[in-house]
């Protein structure tokens, strides 16, 4: 029995395999390449759906942070810069100058508005506040002199004689 | 002009960056040999088109795994044949099932197609028995017509190894398909 030539097997077989083989057609061909070329731009897009989610779900947890946090930075510094006993009532009492207290900087002692710094007037002003005038402004403290007590509450008789 | 290397290189890189130009022109010479590979393993066109696609989206997936300057025909191919793997087992369980349910077999055409048909099938059917590994070096080396050191990158064995299973898988199926070969040599003029 002879030995087979395993190149001329191979050369047979290819023979075989070119015979039964299917080549594309050129329709096939454009189709095959318009594939192709979609396949990175689609690998993208499914990537950002893969994340879309997560980055929504950050998104509205940053949104969440800054609605919650961001108003307090604003308001701070108007309450800093209100003298004391003086709160938003005394810019829905007196317009015209609260603006400029919530716009700008910490008053000095030559530009403050002398009414303004009458506690009297500020309590005026806090008086007419009708839900947190009493929690902002409240009587003096327990520690305050019998003077200051007595101040408060004479110019509390005042407002409320005046309407 | 840029030499073939960094040519490649740079259609890798754009690829990966998401350039679908640079993608199909580094896959559209290939395309032939993806689509035969593919085709032999279903033999059905729409299904070797969208086998073809399955496998251009693996080799894609794993393009920044392509080292430049080895064979891209031989990265593409292996891409192809793992396809070609899962259809030829598909293709083997159905055929199973149409042998039991003694189905009679009737090809439509001229008796020349027929025949070509028929020995097709037989080639497909060939090639399923073969051991998985044995089976992916025989298409590589006859529908690809990759070398045995492209085949060896293609399937991660050394050259020797690939000699030696390419050997082994065209014996199996020369044992099998002698009278299809016979009739190849005496068809010839």
């Amino acid at each position: 029995m002879t030995e087979r030539d395993p190149e001329r097997d191979e050369t047979e077989l290819r023979a075989l395999f070119d015979r039964t083989a299917e080549a594309p057609d050129g329709i096939q061909l454009t189709k095959l390449k318009a594939r192709a070329m979609d396949l990175p731009g689609r690998r993208k897009r499914s990537a950002f759906w893969l994340f879309a989610p997560l980055v929504a779900v950050a998104a509205a947890a940053l949104g969440v942070v800054v609605l919650r946090g961001g108003p307090a930075p604003s308001s701070a510094p108007s309450a800093a810069v209100a003298p004391p006993g003086l709160s938003e009532s005394v810019a829905r009492a007196a317009p015209t100058p609260a603006p400029a207290l919530a716009s700008s900087p910490a008053p000095s002692a030559e530009d403050s508005d002398p009414e303004l710094d009458d506690p009297d007037v500020g309590d005026l002003y806090a008086a007419d506040d009708d839900s947190s005038a009493g929690d902002l402004l409240g009587p003096p403290d327990d520690d305050a002199s019998e003077e200051e007590l007595d101040g408060w509450l004479a110019a509390t008789d005042s407002f409320l004689e005046d309407g | 002009m840029l030499p073939a290397v960094s040519l490649e290189h740079e259609l890798v890189r754009r690829a990966l960056d998401g350039d679908g130009r640079a993608f199909a022109t580094l896959v559209e010479p290939h395309l032939g040999v993806l689509y035969r590979i593919a085709h032999r393993a279903c033999g059905n066109r729409s299904l070797a088109e969208d086998a073809v696609q399955d496998a251009l989206a693996l080799t894609y997936e794993r393009l920044g795994r392509y080292q430049p300057g080895t064979s891209f025909r031989a990265f593409l191919a292996a891409h192809a044949v793992k396809k070609a793997q899962t259809l030829l087992r598909g293709e083997r369980r159905r055929r199973t099932r149409e042998d039991a349910s003694d189905a009679p077999q009737s090809v439509p055409g001229p008796q020349d197609l027929a025949r070509a048909a028929e020995a097709a099938r037989r080639v497909q059917a060939a090639l399923a028995t073969l051991p998985e590994k044995r089976r992916a070096v025989a298409m590589l080396r006859l529908d690809a017509g990759l070398s045995y050191a492209e085949i060896a990158e293609a399937v991660g064995t050394t050259e020797g190894s690939a000699r030696v299973l390419v050997h082994m898988a065209l014996k199996e199926l020369r044992a099998q398909l002698a009278d299809l070969t016979r009739e190849e040599e005496t068809s010839e003029p």
